[in-house]
């Protein structure tokens, strides 16, 4: 049954997702992973305020592709 | 089923495809409302911060329903992925927080369970009511809610159980009621544009 198997992959997917995500936050917790790449910081309202400049220049960028891409496919 | 004789809608031809689509249309579509939804994150994210000392994400879990159930509905699987796993490069790359690395499954908790819901959904209605959008919205924000409970209040900050359902109530709270309207009413807008159809 095609509708009985989403609900069962959402169950599944869920449980398996669940478990890596409990892992993960017990091991950065207690300091097995590393804190990260340090490239910038986030903290700073400046960088902050840089890196959503960033985005929004990106998210145009993207509009645009999208749009052509859109075109391209309804031909 | 309704669905044979009458034509179908972008979401019923999204649901019956794929569920893990590769084109490019998909690809791109789903890494701008992964973009959007991070510059939505930056701001909210501070204000979480400021607002809870980093204990809750309040804003995060409303707001992320705004642009979630719409990726997930127009370019499921591969929405689900790309915008869940977007937002935490920039954590992990910015070093800001320890728990970092648990950001990408923590939103994926939320939005594979509910790629698949919106898929079972369309693949058997031709549309959908605002109460069921919200119980979808219900359902996938109480797992991510689940996973941040057990997983980061129960495991790493081993709060008592009264402040762990406080935080889940506030959350889940918060998402259902005014994230999930603000979700239904950008998913309507798209919707009526047909701009991911």
């Amino acid at each position: 049954m095609g509708v009985g198997r989403e609900y069962v992959w959402a169950i599944v997917s869920f449980v398996l997702i669940a478990a890596v995500a409990t892992g993960l936050l017990y091991l950065g917790a207690s300091g097995a992973l590393p804190k990260g790449f340090g490239l910038f910081d986030m903290s700073k309202l400046g960088t902050r305020l840089a890196v959503v400049v960033i985005l929004l220049g990106v998210t145009a960028i993207l509009f645009a592709w999208y749009q052509g891409a859109a075109r391209r496919a309804t031909k | 089923m309704a669905i044979y004789g009458a034509a179908l809608t972008a979401e019923q031809r999204i649901a019956q495809g794929p569920s893990l689509r590769g084109d490019t249309k998909s690809l791109v579509g789903a890494l701008l409302l992964a973009v959007a939804f991070s510059v939505n994150m930056q701001i909210t994210e501070r204000i979480d911060q400021v607002w809870t000392a980093g204990v809750a994400v309040p804003l995060g879990h409303t707001f992320a329903q705004l642009w979630w159930p719409t990726a997930v509905v127009f370019f499921g699987l591969t929405g689900a992925l790309i915008v869940s796993n977007f937002n935490p490069i920039i954590a992990v790359l910015s070093a800001t927080h320890p728990l970092a690395w648990s950001f990408f499954f923590l939103n994926m908790a939320e939005m594979v369970p509910l790629a698949w819901l919106f898929r079972a959904h369309f693949r058997r209605q031709n549309d959908i009511s605002l109460p069921t959008f919200m119980l979808y919205v219900a359902v996938g924000d109480g797992l991510a809610n689940l996973v941040q409970a057990v997983g980061l209040y129960g495991v790493v900050l081993k709060f008592e159980l009264k402040q762990i359902v406080v935080l889940f109530l506030w959350q889940w709270g918060m998402a259902v009621i005014i994230g999930s309207l603000m979700g239904w009413a950008f998913y309507q807008a798209v919707r009526r544009s047909g701009i991911f159809g």
